[in-house]
C-alpha cells in the first residue's frame, strides 16, 4: 500500500494509520515470552538520557549513518532542499532543518547510509505483522507490546492495534511513561492486559528538569491504571496471562540513584497491588550516537555507565 | 591423514594385491573374504594407553571399504601414494608405491566408475575436482551404511554364524553357495580380530617390567572378557555390547552408528539395576567411545542417533540418551555427531539437557522433530509408518531408513550456477565453457517465466545425469563385491542370497547434495522484481553487471540488494524460494523415476561448500559479489536475515520438508539468551517444531567471542561451531568459512 492509498483509505474512515518508528520481532525485554514490540513514533517527553531518540518527534525524519557514508555526493545531487552538501574537507554534512523529508536521498545512497526513521502503516499493517508470531506467542505466553516513544500519544491508533491482537487472542502490553492525559488510558485499559510502567523520577523538579514532564499527571494515571486492574481483576485477560502493571525504572546515575528515589518505587510497590514488579533499567549509551545520526543534541554528557556491582546494589534496595 | 607411508603399510598393500589378483571377476564375493582378511588385523593399531574398549585402525592406502577419503569399494589412496612417490622418503619404497599406484589407480572402483561414464554423462559431469568451476559433480561413495545393530547384539556373532549356515542350506547356484560362504568367513574374521586384541591384552598383562596400574589392570581384563565373549555368546553387559558394536563397526568401516540409545539402552539399565555398574562408570565408558569415534570417523561422519519413535524400551533408551549427552559435553570433540529425536509427549528431561549442553557452547546435540520428519519420510520415500519411524540422520543429515534403504549421496549440484547457465544460455562465466544444454538468449525471454522455465530445463538436464551416474556407481559397486560385513546385517540381503548391490538392499535409493539454493531463489526474486517488474535494467545489462561483478553498476547492485530476501517471513522472497524449492525436489524425484533407483531425493545439507563452491562462481543477481560465499543450506545467506528469530524459523517452515532426503537449518544464538530466557527459547524451538521445523543446529556464542577467537586462535581452541553438515573447532576452519559463520545473524 502507498502513501497515497493509505492516506485516501484513512480519509474513507477505513483505516487507521499511525507512524511506526520499528516492528522488533521476538524481542525478549519487552514483557513475558516472545514479543513483536511495535515502536510509535513521537513522545510526550523529551528525557536526556532517552536511548530511542528516533521515537521522540511524531513524524518521519531523517537519519544520517556517517560511517556509512563514502560522500558519494549522490544525495546532494538528488536533493531538492539543500540539506545535503560537503563540507570544505569533502566531508558530507547534513542541514537536518532543512530536509523537508522526501526521501529522494534515502533511494539515491548506494550504501544505506541514509534512511527515514518512521514509517506509516495502517492499525490492520501492524496487526497482521503482529500475528505472524502468534504460535511463539501461545507456546511462551508471550504477545504484542506497543512502545515508543510514547505509544499512548498515538492512543486511538493504539487502542485500535491492540483491540486487534486481542481479538486474535494475542497477550497485549503497553509501555507508556504516563505523561498522556487520561482518556488515553481509557482507551486503552480495557484492552490492554499489562503496562510497562516507565517510573524515572520521583520529584517534580527534577522531572522538568530532565524530561520536560508531569509527575503529578504521571501519578495520577499511573493511580487510575492501578485502581482499573484492582477493580477487574480477573475479569479480562486469558488464563494465566500476566496481567496488571510492571514499574520499570530506568536508573541514571547521578540523577535518580537516590535513597529516596528507591524508596519511592518501594512506596507505589507497596501501595497497589496491581504492581506486580519492579525492573530496574540501568542507564547504557547505546542511545548516544543514535542522536547525533538524527542531527539532535545529547544533553547527558560524559555519565559513566554503571558497572555491574553497582546495579546489583540497586536492585538490592528496589527489594528492601 | 597422516601423509607419509610406512614400509609395513606398503607390505600389507602387496599382499592385499596380491590376494586380490589372485581372484577372478566372478569370484567377487571370495574375493572380498580373502582380501578382507588380508587387510585385517594387518590394519588395526594397538589398543590406546587410555582406551577402554579394543579397536583401533589405520586402514590401508589400498584396501576394501564402503568409503575411504575420496573412493570406495576398492579403494587406493591415489592422492597421497602420488606425493610419496615424489617424496624424499627411501627410493625402494616409492618404487614399490608407484608399482601398487599403476596397478590400483585404474582398477579401484572409483577409477572404474569414472572409466565407465558413457559420453553424455561425462560431458555433463566433466569434472572431479570440486574446486574447479562447475555445476554438478559426481561423488565416488558407498556412504551412509549403518549396520542392524539389534540383531547384531540379539545373536551376536556365533549366532549370526548359525543364522547363515541355516540359510546356505537353501543355497540356489554357486554364486549364493559362494556368498554364505564367504559371509561366513568373514565373521570368523571378526573373531579372529576378537582374538588378536585379546592376546595383545594378554601380552601387556604378562610384561612384568611394564606393569600397568591396579585400575588399568581391571579395564584391560574387562576388555579381554568382552573380547573373549565375541567369540562365545551375544553380549549382556553394556561393555560387550558396545565392544561388539565398536569392533563390528570399525571393520566393516561404519562411520555412522545409528540409534544407539535404541540398542545400547537395555544393557545400560540392566548393568545399573543388577549392580554391575555405576552412572559414572557407564559414562566413562561413553566418554572413551566418543574418543575412539572421533579419532577414527570422518569429521562429516560420526552420528550417533537418540531419542526418537519407536524405541523397544523408551525408558532404557531415554536413560541411556541422557549419559550420551553428557558424554558430548565432556568430550569436547566435533565427532561424535549426536543427535536427539524430539516428539511431543517425549521425556522432558531429554529437551532440557540438551540445552544445557548448547548453551553451554557444545554443537551436540543436533535437534530432530519426529512429528515433522516421519511423516515426511513416509511421503519422500513412499513407505509405510513402521519403516518411516526408523529414519535417522547420517552424515551430513542425510535421511535414511535404518537398514533398510540405502541412499548414499552420489552427486552434488551447485544451483545457483546453475541459474549462472540459463542466464548464459548454457555457458559458465568464469570458464567461459559451455556446460548445460543451450536454452536460449536470456535477452530473448518474453517474461520471468521464460527464465525460470530455461532454470529448470538446466536442472533437470544435470539431475538426469547425476541419476545415472548414482546408477552406475552402485552398478559398479555391486559387479566387484559383495559388501559382505555390510550385507550381514541389512535387512533382506540374506533372504535374498544378494549382497548390498546385487538387489539386496530392500530400498536401494540416492540423494544429490544441492548447494546455494537459497542464493538461486532470491537471486530469481531480485531479477523477477528488479528487471521484469520495475524495468530498472534489461537482462543484457544485468548480465553485464553480474560479468563486471557490479563494478560501474553500484545502483543496480544496490536495488537488488534492497529486493527482500529469504529468512525475514517475506511473503514474496520466501514464495520464490517455495517455488523453487518445489520444483527442484521434483524435477530430481522426476529424473529419479527413469532410474532403477527406489527413490531419488535432494538433500540441502551443508559442510563448508556453501564457501567453497561460492569461490568457483561470479557475482549472482541477489547481490552477491562474485567468489563470496553462498547461502548455507537451507537458510539465509548470512547476515541477511533481519527480522528476528522467529521471522526466520516462519521462512524456513515454509518450505516442503515431505519431498526430499534431509535439511540442516543453522541458528545462532547468543549465549546471554539462553542463560537468561532459557525457558522462552525452549518454548521458540519448541513452537518453530510444531510448526513444521524439521531440524535444528545450534550455535550459542558471545557477541564477540568468534571475533576475538579470529584475532587471538590460541586462546579459544576450545570453541566449538556448526559450520554446516559438520561441527568444527573454530580456530581450525579456513578462514573464509570463519567469516561466513561470524557473519550469521545472532539472535538475541
Amino acid at each position: 500500500m502507498n502513501e497515497h492509498d493509505r492516506k485516501s483509505r484513512e480519509e474513507a474512515g477505513d483505516e487507521m494509520t499511525g507512524v511506526v518508528t520499528d516492528l522488533l520481532r521476538c524481542s525478549l525485554y519487552d514483557g513475558p515470552g516472545v514479543r513483536t514490540t511495535v515502536f510509535l513514533k513521537g513522545c510526550t517527553l523529551m528525557c536526556a538520557w532517552c536511548h530511542n531518540p528516533e521515537g521522540i518527534r511524531p513524524g518521519i525524519q531523517l537519519r544520517y549513518f556517517k560511517e556509512k557514508c563514502t560522500g558519494c555526493g549522490r544525495c546532494a545531487a538528488v536533493c531538492p532542499s539543500g540539506a545535503h552538501f560537503l563540507d570544505g574537507n569533502g566531508t558530507h554534512r547534513v542541514d537536518f532543518a532543512a530536509c523537508a523529508v522526501c526521501g529522494r536521498c534515502v533511494r539515491a545512497c548506494l550504501t544505506g547510509a541514509l534512511v527515514l526513521a518512521g514509517t506509516r502503516m495502517t492499525a490492520e499493517e501492524v496487526i497482521g505483522q503482529v500475528k505472524k508470531d502468534l504460535p511463539y506467542y501461545r507456546r511462551t505466553g508471550g504477545g504484542v507490546t506497543l512502545s515508543g516513544g510514547e505509544p499512548l500519544a498515538q492512543s486511538e491508533f493504539a487502542a485500535r492495534i491492540l483491540q486487534g491482537c486481542r481479538a486474535a487472542g494475542i497477550h497485549t502490553a503497553v509501555e507508556t511513561a504516563g505523561n498522556v492525559p487520561w482518556e488515553a488510558f481509557e482507551r486503552t485499559l480495557p484492552v490492554t492486559d499489562l503496562y510497562l510502567f516507565d517510573y524515572k523520577l520521583s520529584s517534580a523538579d527534577a522531572m522538568k528538569r530532565y524530561t520536560c514532564g508531569s509527575q503529578e499527571r504521571i501519578l495520577k494515571n499511573l493511580a487510575g491504571a492501578a485502581k482499573y486492574y484492582e477493580r477487574e481483576a480477573g475479569s479480562h485477560g486469558g488464563k494465566g496471562k500476566e496481567r496488571g502493571i510492571w514499574l520499570r525504572c530506568p536508573v541514571i546515575p547521578g540523577i535518580n540513584d537516590t535513597k529516596e528515589h528507591f524508596a519511592a518505587i518501594r512506596a507505589l510497590k507497596a501501595r497497589y497491588p496491581a504492581i506486580r514488579k519492579a525492573e530496574i533499567m540501568p542507564y547504557h549509551e547505546m542511545g548516544k550516537n543514535k542522536w547525533e545520526q538524527l542531527g539532535m543534541e545529547y544533553r547527558l554528557g560524559e555519565t559513566a555507565v554503571p558497572d555491574p556491582e553497582t546495579v546489583k546494589e540497586w536492585t538490592r534496595q528496589l527489594s528492601e | 591423514m597422516e601423509r607419509y607411508i610406512t614400509e609395513e603399510q606398503i607390505r600389507q598393500a602387496e599382499e592385499f594385491t596380491r590376494v586380490y589378483q589372485s581372484f577372478g571377476e566372478e569370484h567377487a564375493a571370495a574375493r572380498e573374504a580373502a582380501c578382507l582378511a588380508a587387510q585385517y588385523p594387518a590394519v588395526l593399531l594397538p589398543i590406546g594407553e587410555e582406551d577402554l574398549f579394543a579397536g583401533r585402525v589405520e586402514y590401508g592406502i589400498v584396501g576394501f571399504a564402503p568409503k575411504n577419503g575420496e573412493g570406495f569399494g576398492y579403494y587406493c589412496q591415489d592422492n597421497r601414494m602420488r606425493e610419496f612417490v615424489r617424496g624424499e622418503g627411501r627410493k625402494e619404497l616409492r618404487d614399490r608405491t608407484a608399482c601398487l599406484l599403476s596397478f590400483w589407480e585404474n582398477r579401484c572402483s572409483r577409477a572404474r566408475t569414472r572409466a565407465a561414464f558413457p559420453e553424455d554423462m561425462a560431458r555433463a559431469l566433466p569434472e572431479d575436482n570440486l574446486d574447479a568451476p562447475g555445476a554438478a559433480f559426481p561423488l565416488y561413495r558407498m556412504a551412509g551404511w549403518v549396520p542392524d545393530y539389534r540383531e547384531l547384539m540379539r545373536l551376536g556373532i556365533p549366532g549370526l554364524k548359525e543364522k547363515i549356515r541355516k540359510r546356505a542350506k537353501d543355497a540356489q547356484g554357486e554364486q549364493e553357495k559362494e556368498l554364505f560362504d564367504a559371509m561366513s568367513q568373514t565373521l570368523d574374521l571378526v573373531s579372529v580380530c576378537a582374538k588378536h586384541y585379546a592376546a595383545q591384552i594378554d601380552h601387556i598383562l604378562a610384561e612384568d617390567e611394564k606393569a600397568p596400574s591396579e585400575e588399568r589392570r581391571a579395564q584391560l581384563l574387562v576388555m579381554r572378557n568382552s573380547l573373549a565373549v565375541i567369540l562365545e555368546r551375544p553380549p549382556r553387559t553394556m561393555h560387550e555390547a558396545l565392544q561388539l558394536a565398536w569392533l563390528y563397526s570399525l571393520l566393516a568401516v561404519t562411520m555412522d552408528y545409528g540409534r544407539m540409545d535404541d540398542y545400547i539402552g537395555p544393557f545400560y539399565t540392566a548393568d545399573l539395576e543388577e549392580g554391575r555398574i555405576m552412572q559414572e562408570q557407564a559414562l566413562g565408558l561413553l566418554c572413551s567411545l566418543w574418543t575412539l569415534i572421533a579419532d577414527t570417523s570422518e569429521t562429516v561422519h560420526g552420528r550417533i542417533v537418540i531419542g526418537g519413535r519407536g524405541r523397544t524400551d523408551e525408558a532404557a533408551a531415554d536413560r541411556f540418551a541422557l549419559i550420551a549427552m553428557e558424554a558430548s559435553r565432556r568430550v569436547r570433540r566435533s565427532i561424535p555427531q549426536l543427535s536427539l529425536r524430539l516428539y511431543e509427549g517425549c521425556n522432558p528431561l531429554l529437551m532440557d539437557k540438551a540445552l544445557e549442553a548448547l548453551g553451554e557452547g557444545r554443537t551436540f546435540p543436533i535437534l530432530y522433530y519426529d512429528d515433522v520428519n516421519i511423516p515426511s519420510v513416509m511421503k519422500a520415500f513412499g513407505v509405510e509408518k513402521e519403516e518411516a519411524i526408523d529414519y535417522y540422520p547420517f552424515g551430513c543429515g542425510e535421511y535414511v531408513l535404518g537398514h533398510r534403504s540405502f541412499g548414499s549421496p552420489n552427486g552434488l549440484i551447485n544451483i545457483l550456477k546453475v541459474l549462472e547457465l540459463a542466464l548464459f544460455d548454457g555457458v559458465e562465466i568464469i570458464s567461459g565453457r559451455q556446460l548445460g544444454p543451450r536454452t536460449g538468449d536470456a535477452e530473448g525471454f518474453r517474461d520471468f517465466e521464460g527464465l525460470y522455465q530455461a532454470f529448470l530445463v538446466q536442472c533437470r538436464y544435470f539431475f538426469h545425469y547425476l541419476a545415472l551416474q548414482q546408477e552406475l556407481e552402485y552398478r559398479i559397486a555391486g559387479e566387484e563385491a559383495a559388501y559382505l560385513l555390510q550385507s550381514i546385517l541389512y535387512d533382506d540381503c540374506l533372504a535374498r542370497g544378494r549382497g548390498m548391490f546385487q538387489g539386496g538392499v530392500r530400498y536401494l535409493g540416492g540423494t544429490v547434495e544441492t548447494y546455494g539454493n537459497i542464493s538461486a531463489s532470491d537471486s530469481l526474486y531480485a531479477i523477477r522484481r528488479i528487471v521484469y517488474e520495475e524495468g530498472m535494467c534489461t537482462v543484457g545489462e544485468l548480465k553485464e553487471a553480474l560479468r563486471a561483478d557490479y563494478a560501474g553498476y553500484e545502483e543496480l547492485l544496490s536495488a537488488l540488494r534492497r529486493v527482500p530476501k529469504f529468512g525475514n517471513d517475506d511473503e514474496g522472497a520466501d514464495g520464490m524460494a517455495v517455488r523453487m524449492h518445489e520444483d527442484i525436489c521434483r524435477i530430481i524425484q522426476e529424473e529419479g523415476r527413469k532410474t532403477s533407483l527406489a527413490s531419488y531425493l535432494a538433500v540441502l545439507i551443508n559442510n563448508d561448500h556453501n564457501v567453497r563452491l561460492g569461490r568457483a562462481i561470479g557475482a549472482s543477481a541477489d547481490g552477491r559479489r562474485a567468489y563470496a560465499p553462498m547461502s548455507n543450506a537451507n537458510g539465509p545467506t548470512a547476515g541477511w536475515d533481519t527480522q528476528g528469530i522467529t521471522a526466520l524459523l516462519n521462512s524456513m517452515t515454509k518450505l516442503r520438508t515431505d519431498i526430499h532426503a534431509g535439511a540442516v537449518q543453522n541458528m545462532k544464538f547468543s549465549r546471554n539468551m539462553f542463560r537468561e530466557h532459557r525457558e522462552t527459547v525452549k518454548g521458540i524451538l519448541e513452537t518453530y517444531f510444531e510448526q513444521g521445523g524439521q531440524q535444528a543446529m545450534l550455535n550459542v556464542v558471545d557477541r564477540n567471542e568468534l571475533e576475538a577467537a579470529i584475532k587471538e586462535p590460541e586462546k579459544y581452541q576450545d570453541l566449538f561451531v556448526r559450520v554446516g553438515g559438520y561441527s568444527g573447532r573454530f580456530v581450525q576452519l579456513p578462514k573464509e568459512v570463519q567469516l561466513d559463520i561470524l557473519n550469521r545473524t545472532l539472535y538475541e
